[in-house]
């Protein structure tokens, strides 16, 4: 067969057809160098197609793998008339009407040409993060809208929400107050939990720090620092709760977390308080003042002394030393080794000394009978003129009833009991017992046997006085000392008491004592000390630091009434 | 913003003039070390000195000068972005902006810790401070890109631009098309594959990979080795060819794909650093607010 093959190439300025004839049994379409129609684009397959002459028809046979069409329709054989247009990969082929002497026309179109290499590399490649997906600027405004949104946004309108009723039971969606709590500068103490879900509670007015107003509303009790009408009004103003207590610091809230506070004025305390008494205070290691304890020191008063090596007057002779002496001291029932414990005896909290009474720490050693009769008989302690009465009617009874054994008594005292007395007998009786109290009083009140041996007596004539003892208890009342605390150590670490001869030495610490183990709050090899480890901010003998303002009620919860209706 | 990439190591690698070779980090015998050196010294310092009457923290008044100077710095640091784009006064002014803009960074992280008190938690103050954190590492990391990629780049590149690459690899696809038009179907295919299927570049992982997901010239390449096995008669002179050809093209599309990969290390911490700073600056707005508010 004979077929004309025209390659058409389209242009703008009209189509360009190239025709050859070609000469074979039958055509081969394909990239084969062979083929009658040469479809040279590498995607095609060697042997597309093959055209063949059947009774003066064109029929197609597909022999490639390349999808095949024939006016749109898939096809692998069939009959083609003029005008057919087949699709072959990038290819168009159209039957046309074959001119003169030859069987069959077949133009040749390619449609897509593979593009130009470099063109196809530059437009499928995209280079530098620029042209990707990621935009800085989208970022930035995202990352900034989203932050804005849940850290300001939220917050505010869970703040505004919660405080929207004034009783403050307001609330916000949870999500509100999730964010809300990212402001918070950090936990909340134990005890202010409970009611920490509502910021207001404490944070009354916003750009403005906790007021006292919003602690007393709760804790109106409070004692006072100092008497406002001895500190200069600046002063006065500038003690709040909020110098002291630091709230958002963990569970445990700081409490004079530092002594700066309390520096703030001590460290000068003249400029605040031009009239106090009080000697200027640092820390502990070096700018504390020494002790002043009160003792008495004219037996009379109570008052604070300057010097630990003042004498006190306690109007009471005891001397330690005496009573801790090595060899112990004769009792009742012989030698008898005291100890410090066996007299001062720590009051139930354990932190300071229960007042020494007689009975329990002396009644043992020191006997107060005035005679041998009556099973030796004994004046009460504490009171001269029941002590007095005690041994006149003691004699007085004896003379009456007779019988006694005393064998320097007259017949008269010495009668068989029972036997009445006569006029006579009854002055004598009267005259003997008079003698005898006089005589034991004597012995009572004696400076070697009785009252004196301790206590200062007061012979007047209207009889025998004790002097009141002045021994202050708690000699440093700002100061709370623990005894228990300090079980560890023993007693004369801190009280030189083996050593005093005199009950006028002050037996008390020195602050160097004190400073053996106790340093300043930067101290790294002793017991870091601060004000606050012996002071107490809060005085009990003074009021109200921020009372209840008139008309408010105290915010602090009441405990539920668990019964009511009864009487 | 993204047209800045292309000038982001500028002032390392060449600045002034030709000859004179000072890397922003010691820019005037390190006048921007020491001085910040010096203000983290005299904040540690002041730190270590400062006895407050509360637990350390930022509301002191040492935490609030330490806050107030971390507040500055932010956003003078910040600034540096836009001033970077605006100058006019030559490279060398940038270049004194980017020595401070490094090193006062650097400081930054010192006065933002000493400011926290060392108390951390779940809120906007410790997010805050992590911002900080962030946006100073991806600093310190574009630093180091700076450092390191401009002469691997160079080495890499052998005097070629992007272009150049580019008509290199074209050429190379017009050899193998080619050689290829007188060959097999199946070879054919293959070199189809290497031509049409293959890019550079691509998305962002892509890049900073150095290679895509898929190479139609590296899969062309495996899959003609597999062909080579087989008898293939007289067609065994042009494949052999053929595997010459893609192998020169997956050597250039190699380096190609490693430049790219240089190039998107170099850029991209700016991803993390611009809009993290951006971000730092809202929540720094947002940390102060949220103090004074309450």
């Amino acid at each position: 067969m004979q077929a004309q093959i025209t390659s058409i190439t389209r242009r703008a300025r009209g189509d360009l057809r190239k025709s050859s004839v070609v000469t074979g049994g039958y055509l081969r379409i394909g990239r084969n160098a062979h083929s009658e129609i040469l479809l040279s684009d590498l995607r095609m397959a060697m042997e597309e197609a093959e055209l063949h002459i059947e009774n003066g028809e064109l029929r197609l046979i597909r022999k490639g793998t390349n999808p095949l069409t024939v006016n749109g329709q898939g096809t692998n054989t069939g009959l083609l008339k003029v005008g057919d247009e087949l699709r072959l990969g990038p290819y168009r082929l159209v039957i046309e009407e074959p001119p003169e002497g030859v069987d069959a026309a077949i133009g040749v179109e390619l449609v897509t040409p593979l593009s130009e290499d470099v063109e196809r590399l530059t437009s499928t490649s995209r280079i530098g993060l620029a042209n990707t997906w990621f935009s800085r600027r989208g970022f930035a405004w995202s990352l900034a809208l989203v932050i804005a949104l849940l850290f300001l946004a939220f917050p505010l309108a869970g703040h505004f929400m919660s405080r929207a009723s004034q009783d403050g039971s307001g609330s916000a969606p949870a999500v509100l107050a999730a964010f809300h709590k990212t402001w918070s500068a950090g936990e909340v103490s134990n005890p202010h939990k409970f009611f920490s879900s509502n910021c207001a509670n404490c944070h009354e007015q916003s750009f403005k720090t906790v007021q006292d107003e919003a602690c007393a509303s709760c804790h109106n009790t409070v004692n006072h620092h100092f008497d406002p009408a001895t500190v200069t009004p600046a002063a006065a103003g500038q003690l709040s709760c909020t110098n002291c207590h630091k709230e958002h610091r963990g569970p445990v809230m700081a409490s004079g977390a530092t002594q700066g506070v309390c520096l703030d004025c001590h460290a000068d305390i003249k400029k605040v308080a031009p009239n106090t008494k009080l000697a200027n205070a640092g820390d502990f290691s070096s700018g504390h003042p020494p002790f002043h304890p009160i003792v008495s020191l004219d037996g009379k008063t109570l008052a604070r002394v300057d010097s630990m090596d003042a004498k006190q007057q306690s109007n009471l002779k005891f001397p330690h030393s005496t009573h801790l002496a090595q060899g112990g001291v004769r009792g009742q029932t012989g030698m008898v080794k005291l100890e410090c414990s066996n007299c001062h005896v720590p009051e139930r909290d354990g932190a300071l000394m229960k007042p020494v009474a007689f009975e329990q720490s002396c009644a043992n050693c020191h006997s107060l009978a005035f005679t041998a009769e009556g099973g030796g008989r004994a004046v009460p302690h504490g009171n001269p003129d029941l002590a007095k009465r005690t041994v006149e009617e003691f004699f007085s009874k004896v003379a009456l009833d007779g019988g006694s054994v005393d064998t320097t008594a007259p017949e008269t005292i010495r009668r068989r009991p029972g036997v009445p007395l006569t006029d006579p007998q009854r002055l004598e009786a009267a005259q003997w017992a008079k003698v005898k109290a006089a005589e034991a009083m004597e012995i009572v009140f004696d400076d070697k046997r009785g009252c004196g041996s301790c206590h200062t007596v007061q012979k007047t004539d209207a009889g025998y006085g004790i002097v009141p003892v002045k021994i202050s208890w708690v000699s440093m009342p700002e100061a709370h000392f623990n005894h228990a605390k300090h079980a560890a150590v023993t007693c004369t670490n801190c009280h030189n008491a083996p050593a005093s001869t005199s009950s006028a030495d002050i037996l008390l610490p020195q602050i160097a004592t004190c400073q053996n183990c106790h340093g300043g709050v930067g101290e790294t090899t002793k017991v870091a000390s601060s004000c606050m480890t012996c002071h107490d901010l809060h005085r009990k003998e003074l009021g109200p630091m921020r009372p209840l303002p008139a008309g408010k009620t105290s915010r602090m919860p009441q405990p539920v009434a668990i019964r009511s209706g009864t009487n | 913003m993204s047209d800045r990439a292309g000038t982001a190591n500028t002032p390392m690698r060449a600045h002034g003039g030709a000859d004179h070779h000072e890397s922003f980090l010691v820019y005037r015998k390190f006048k921007w070390l020491k001085i910040a050196a010096l203000l983290s010294l005299v904040c540690f310092i002041a730190y270590l000195v400062h006895q407050p009457k509360d637990i350390p923290n930022g509301g002191t008044w040492l935490g609030y000068t330490l806050g107030g100077t971390g507040a500055a710095l932010i956003v003078w640091l910040t600034w540096f972005g836009y001033r970077k784009r605006a100058y006019s006064s030559g490279a060398g002014r940038v270049q004194a902006w980017l020595s401070a803009h490094v090193y006062l960074g650097l400081a930054l992280v010192v006065v933002a810790t000493l400011h926290s008190g060392f108390r951390f938690a779940w809120n906007i103050h410790t997010f805050t401070y992590c911002l900080v954190l962030i946006v100073v590492a991806s600093g310190i990391f574009g630093v180091f890109t700076y450092a390191r990629y401009p002469s691997l780049m160079t080495a890499n590149r052998r005097g070629l631009t992007t272009a150049q690459m580019m008509a290199n690899i074209g050429a190379i696809d017009a050899e193998l098309r080619t050689a290829a038009s007188s060959l097999g179907d199946k070879l054919a295919a293959l070199v189809v594959k290497a031509t049409q299927e293959t890019k550079v570049g691509g998305g962002v992982w892509e890049q900073l990979r150095g290679r895509p997901r898929y190479c139609g010239t590296d899969e062309a390449a495996r899959e003609l080795q597999t062909v080579l096995r087989q008898d293939l008669g007289a067609e065994e002179h042009e494949a052999r060819k053929l595997m010459v050809l893609l192998t020169r093209k997956s050597q250039m599309l190699a380096q190609m794909r490693r430049d790219i990969q240089y190039k998107a290390m170099m850029d991209i911490w700016l991803y993390v650093h611009v809009p993290l700073a951006i971000a730092l600056v809202v929540a720094l707005a947002t940390h102060v607010f949220a103090v004074f508010f309450y």
